[in-house]
């Protein structure tokens, strides 16, 4: 799968960002480490989760 | 004598406040589940526009994916068309608030969708036909 994540610097930012496999633009509240860096492994879970769910049809 | 009309013509943030009423239905297959409304799948949404925006709402519905493990349990609310991830902060479904800054947002060029992830709470409920309010504010 293309995938292509921009993770935040720091909590200010928030959101990680970036577009899944057909262009499907995303943002994820990240996950953050108790230093204030971003946890990328379970911010990368976070973005799986929503591109699982949405890939989901009815 | 000169002078300056200025007409202003549209414009503006369109409004996303509001409210509509989800009739309750239910979507199975293999390792999905959904309660909410997707219509015209199944269920439906009164009124089908988000507000004032002109935008069609095409899915409210909580949803249990078993294809993975553990158990995906998910609020997704879903547009067509693109809605920015702003102008409004909270969902309110029967009473249970779901705030926009926890939802995880996407736009595939045709849908914009908003996607709570949550433990076991579906606050559509599972009784076919019931009717529940939905809130943006």
């Amino acid at each position: 799968m293309v995938l292509t994540i921009f993770y935040p610097a720091n909590e200010a930012e928030w959101y990680a960002k970036g577009t899944a496999e057909g262009g499907t633009y995303f943002e994820v509240p990240a996950v953050f480490n108790p230093d204030g860096t971003c946890d990328t492994a379970a911010t990368d879970a976070k973005v799986q989760q929503l591109i699982l769910v949405l890939s989901m049809k009815s | 004598m000169t002078g300056v009309t200025c007409v202003l013509v549209g414009g503006g943030t369109p409004n996303y406040l509001g409210s509509v009423t989800v009739t309750v239905d239910t979507f199975s297959v293999p390792n999905l589940t959904r309660y909410g409304s997707e219509p015209p799948s199944y269920g439906s949404i009164t009124p089908a526009t988000w507000a004032d925006s002109g935008l069609t709402i095409s899915g409210l519905y909580y949803g249990i994916i078993t294809v993975t493990s553990p158990t995906v349990y998910a609020v997704v609310m879903r547009i067509t068309g693109y809605a920015p991830n702003a102008g409004w902060s909270t969902l309110t479904i029967a009473g249970n608030a779901y705030s926009r800054v926890d939802a995880s947002y996407s736009y595939d060029g045709t849908y914009s969708s908003w996607v709570w992830s949550t433990t076991s709470t579906n606050p559509f409920g599972t009784t076919i036909g019931a009717t529940k309010a939905v809130v943006w504010s």
